[in-house]
C-alpha cells in the first residue's frame, strides 16, 4: 500500500469501478466520484494526491473541475482522461492540459498507459501488478 | 332549145326576142295566163330548175311551188298582172331543193293564147345573208340587253366634246341614270368616283391621241350610295371627219372585285397570322410538324427547320429526312412513335435528340395530337417541338448539385453522428480493455481464461481502431499538420504498401519530385494504405499492376487560367483491377457503403480517406470501367501559392 490517495472522477460507473480495481490493485486508496460537484465535494473533504477526471460529464464539466482545483491547490496532481468530443472540434485533453492538467489519457487506455501514468506523477506506488512488457510513455 | 320552142319564141315575140329568149343566163319562161301552163322555157331554166323541157311544158307555175305557196299563188289570182316586179316565191326544183326568186312579169301574145313571160331571179343567198344578218343583229341586241354591263360609243369631236351615241338598256341601271341624264355625257362623268374621275378622263385623252384601246377599271357611286366597279375596254378608230369613235363594253365587276378584296384581306390577313406564329415559335423555341398519313406528305415550321439545323430550300420534309438527323440511338423511339400514330395510337411525348451537320446535338421534346376526317378515321398528325437543351443541361446541373448537396448532408450527419457517438463508446471501452488486461494480470500462467481475455482485448482494440476511423472520417480526429514532402513519404512508404500487396501484383512507382504540401503524415499514410488495399482487392488473384504516380496537377473542371493561382499536387491510384459501375461510384466515399462480403470489410475505408482529403481541403476524382479497373486522383493543395509564372500586376492584384 503507497498510501497516496487517487480521487477519480467520472460519469461512467465502468470506468470508475475499472480504475478503482486497477489503481486499489496496484495500491493506492480510491476515491469514486460520479460528478464533478461531489468530485469537488470529496476533494476539500479529503485532499487526494492524485485527481483522475474525465472532461465531459453532466452538471459539472471537467474542464471547470480542473480549473476549479488549480485554483484551490496550485500544487494538485491531475490526470484529464476522454473518449473524446461529444461536439465538433472538441480536442479537449489539449484543452485540458492548457487549463492545468498534468497529463492526459485518452479513452480507451490499457493498463500500462494508466499505470505509466499514474506512476509518472505519484512516482512513490509500488506497482503491485505483474507486468512484462515495456511502458508505453504518455502524458 | 328546140325548133318549136325556139320557132314559137320567134313567132311571138318576134325575132329579136328570139335570140334573147333562148340564150339568156337568166332563166325564162312563158306560160298560158289562164292555165298557168308553161309554154316556153328558156336552157337557163332548165339548167338552173333540173326540170327538162318536156317536163316543164306538162307543168303549171303552181306546179313548181311548194304547197303553201301554192295556196297564195290561187289567192294571187286571177288579179290583173302587173308588169315588172311581181314579188318573192319560193320555187321547188327538180331534186327538191328551194329557190327563193324575185319575179319579174311581162304580159305577151304567145300564137293567140294571152300568156305571161316570167323571170326568175334567184335571190336565195340574198336572202339567206339578209336573214343572217338580222340574226346577228338579233343576236347583238340580246347580248347588249342581257349581258351584265354596258355596250356602249363614245365619240369625241375634234374640239373635244365627248357624247355617247349609244349605250345598251342595261347602263341605265347600272349607271342609275334616266335615258335623258344619260345623253349628257356630264352625268356619265359625274357618276364616276371622285377618285377615279381624273384617270378615267386622262386614259379617254390618251386613247384618243395614240388610238391605243381604251381600258379603265373604275367605281361609280350610284344616288343610293352604293358603289361598283366597273371594267371598261373599247376599240378606238379616228373617224373621217377626225372625231374619235369608241366601241366597248363596261361590264359590272363588283363582285369580284369585292372578292379579290376579301381575298386579299383574308391573304394578308392569314400571312400576318403565319409571320406571328413563326415569330412566336422563334421566340418559345418551338416548332410544329404536320403530317397527312394520305399522301405522306409532311409539313415544317420554320422554327423546326432551324431546330433541325436543315435549309428550308434544300430539304423537302419527310420522314427519311427527319430520321436522318435523329441521333441514331433515338431513330428506333422516334421512328415507332410515327408508326404507331399512323395505326391511331398516339404514344406520349417523346423526348429526341438531333444531330446537326455542324456535329451539334439538340434535345427535342415532341408533343402530338392525331388529326380525323369525319368518319373518325386517322388521316394524320401534328406535333409542336420544343428544343429542350438548355432546360435539360441546366436540370442535369442541378441534378448533379442536389446529389451533392445530398452526398454532403449524408455525409455530415453520418460524422455527427460518429462523433456524437465517440466519446460513450470510448468510455464503454475502457472497461473492456483495461479490466480484461487486469483480471488477466492476476490469473495463473497456464489458466486458459488468459486467452479468452486476449479476446476480449483484442475486441475493444478493433473497436477502438474502428472508432478511431470514424473520427477521422467526422474530422474529430486529431490531426498533425505539418508541412510534408509526400515524394519522400512515398518513397519511405513503399515498402509498406509491397507489403500490403500479393506477390502477384505489380507496383509502379511514377514519383515527381513536388513541392511541399501541409499535411498529417499519419493521416496520409492511412489514405495510401487503403487505396492500395482496395486497388490490390479489385484486382484479386489476377495478375495485375497498381501503378502510384506523383506529380504536379490540379483537377480537370478548373478553369486553366486559375489553375496557377490554385497549385496542387496530384497523387494516383492506378489499378487494372475490376473497376466499378456507375452506382458503385456514387456511392464509394459513402460511410459503411461496402462492395465485400459482410464481414470482410468494414465499408469506412474510402469514406475515411474521403474525411481525410477534405480535411487536407483536396478533393478526389474516381474514374473507372468495369473491366478495365480504376483511377483515383487524390488532389491536394500546395502549402505556398506558386508565384512563378505570375505577372507583376497579378502579384500585386
Amino acid at each position: 500500500v503507497t498510501g497516496k490517495r487517487i480521487l477519480v472522477i467520472d460519469d461512467d460507473q465502468a470506468v470508475r469501478f475499472t480504475l478503482e480495481a486497477i489503481l486499489t490493485s496496484a495500491g493506492y486508496e480510491v476515491m469514486l466520484a460520479d460528478t464533478g460537484i461531489s468530485g469537488m465535494r470529496l476533494y476539500r473533504t479529503a485532499p487526494p494526491d492524485l485527481v483522475i477526471t474525465d472532461i465531459i460529464m453532466p452538471d459539472q464539466e471537467g474542464i471547470e473541475t480542473i480549473i476549479e482545483i488549480r485554483r484551490k491547490d496550485p500544487g494538485a496532481k491531475i490526470i484529464a482522461i476522454s473518449g473524446g468530443g461529444r461536439y465538433a472540434n472538441g480536442h479537449f485533453l489539449e484543452l485540458a492540459m492548457g487549463l492545468g492538467a498534468n497529463a492526459a489519457l485518452a479513452k480507451p487506455f490499457d493498463l500500462d498507459e494508466l499505470l505509466a501514468v499514474v506512476q509518472r506523477w505519484l512516482p512513490a506506488a509500488a506497482n503491485g501488478i505483474e507486468d512484462d512488457r515495456p511502458r508505453a510513455a504518455t502524458g | 332549145m328546140d325548133i318549136e320552142t325556139a320557132d314559137l319564141a320567134e313567132g311571138v315575140m318576134g325575132l329579136p326576142f328570139r335570140g334573147l329568149f333562148a340564150v339568156n343566163p337568166h332563166p325564162l319562161w312563158v306560160y298560158d295566163q289562164a292555165t298557168l301552163r308553161f309554154l316556153a322555157v328558156n336552157d337557163a331554166a332548165v339548167m338552173r330548175y333540173g326540170y327538162s323541157r318536156d317536163e316543164f311544158l306538162t307543168m303549171t307555175v303552181a306546179d313548181i311551188r311548194p304547197p303553201d305557196e301554192r295556196a297564195r299563188l290561187r289567192a294571187a289570182l286571177p288579179v290583173d298582172y302587173h308588169e315588172g316586179a311581181a314579188g318573192q316565191w319560193t320555187h321547188v326544183k327538180a331534186d327538191g331543193s328551194l329557190l327563193v326568186v324575185e319575179i319579174f312579169i311581162q304580159r305577151i301574145s304567145f300564137g293567140d293564147r294571152a300568156a305571161i313571160l316570167g323571170m326568175p331571179v334567184d335571190i336565195t343567198a340574198r336572202v339567206a345573208a339578209t336573214a343572217a344578218l338580222h340574226e346577228n343583229e338579233r343576236r347583238l341586241k340580246a347580248v347588249a340587253d342581257n349581258i351584265p354591263g354596258i355596250v356602249f360609243q363614245r365619240l369625241r369631236t375634234p374640239s373635244g366634246v365627248i357624247t355617247h351615241p349609244y349605250f345598251s338598256p342595261a347602263a341605265l341601271e347600272i349607271l342609275d341614270l334616266t335615258a335623258e341624264q344619260a345623253a349628257d355625257s356630264h352625268n356619265v362623268l359625274a357618276a364616276i368616283h371622285p377618285d377615279d374621275r381624273a384617270e378615267s378622263l386622262r386614259l379617254v385623252e390618251q386613247s384618243a391621241t395614240d388610238l391605243s384601246p381604251w381600258a379603265h377599271e373604275f367605281r361609280i357611286c350610284r344616288r343610293n350610295g352604293d358603289l361598283r366597279w366597273l371594267n371598261g375596254r373599247a376599240a378606238v378608230r379616228r373617224q373621217p371627219d377626225g372625231s374619235v369613235l369608241w366601241d366597248g363594253i363596261m361590264m359590272d365587276v363588283t363582285d369580284r372585285k369585292r372578292a379579290e378584296l376579301a381575298l386579299l384581306e383574308r391573304g394578308l390577313a392569314l400571312r400576318q397570322s403565319r409571320e406571328h406564329l413563326a415569330r412566336a415559335q422563334k421566340i418559345a423555341h418551338v416548332g410544329s410538324i404536320e403530317v397527312d398519313f394520305r399522301d405522306d406528305s409532311w409539313r415544317w415550321s420554320d422554327e423546326t427547320y432551324a431546330m433541325y439545323g436543315l435549309d428550308k430550300d434544300l430539304v423537302t420534309p419527310s420522314v427519311s429526312a427527319m430520321l436522318e438527323i435523329v441521333h441514331p440511338d433515338d431513330r428506333g423511339m422516334v421512328s415507332r412513335g410515327i408508326a404507331s400514330a399512323r395505326r391511331g395510337d398516339l404514344l406520349g411525348p417523346v423526348e429526341f435528340r438531333v444531330v446537326r451537320s455542324s456535329g451539334e446535338v439538340r434535345v427535342l421534346y415532341r408533343q402530338g395530337e392525331l388529326i380525323r376526317d369525319e368518319r373518325g378515321t386517322v388521316i394524320g398528325a401534328i406535333a409542336t417541338e420544343k428544343d429542350v437543351t438548355e432546360l435539360r443541361a441546366t436540370e442535369r446541373q442541378k441534378d448533379a448539385l442536389q446529389r451533392q448537396l445530398w452526398h454532403l448532408q449524408r455525409m455530415e450527419g453520418l460524422g455527427t453522428f460518429a462523433g456524437g457517438i465517440a466519446h460513450d463508446l470510448n468510455s464503454t471501452l475502457v472497461p473492456v480493455i483495461a479490466m480484461a488486461e487486469f483480471v488477466q494480470r492476476g490469473l495463473p500462467a497456464d489458466s486458459p481464461a488468459r486467452g479468452h481475455l486476449d479476446l476480449i482485448r483484442q475486441a475493444g482494440e478493433h473497436a477502438r481502431d474502428l472508432l478511431s476511423q470514424l473520427l477521422a472520417f467526422s474530422r474529430q480526429g486529431q490531426s498533425d499538420m505539418a508541412p510534408l514532402d509526400l515524394a519522400d513519404f512515398l518513397r519511405h512508404s513503399m515498402s509498406l504498401v509491397r507489403a500490403a500487396v500479393p506477390r502477384g501484383i505489380q507496383v509502379v512507382e511514377r514519383i515527381a519530385e513536388v513541392p511541399p504540401i501541409v499535411g498529417d503524415r499519419q493521416q496520409l499514410h492511412r489514405v495510401l494504405l487503403n487505396l492500395v488495399a482496395n486497388a490490390a482487392q479489385a484486382i484479386g488473384d489476377q495478375p495485375g499492376a497498381i501503378t502510384i504516380e506523383l506529380a504536379r496537377g490540379v483537377p480537370d473542371d478548373v478553369d486553366p487560367d486559375h489553375a496557377a493561382e490554385r497549385p496542387g499536387v496530384r497523387l494516383s491510384i492506378i489499378d487494372t483491377g475490376c473497376g466499378m459501375d456507375e452506382p458503385t461510384l456514387r456511392r464509394v466515399f459513402e460511410p459503411f457503403f461496402t462492395t465485400k462480403p459482410v464481414g470482410e470489410g468494414t465499408g469506412l475505408g474510402l469514406s475515411v480517406v474521403h474525411g481525410i482529403v477534405v480535411n487536407h481541403h483536396g478533393r478526389i476524382v474516381l474514374d473507372s470501367e468495369v473491366g478495365r479497373g480504376t483511377r483515383i486522383d487524390v488532389y491536394l493543395p500546395l502549402t505556398q501559392p506558386a508565384h512563378v509564372g505570375l505577372t507583376p500586376q497579378e502579384l500585386h492584384a
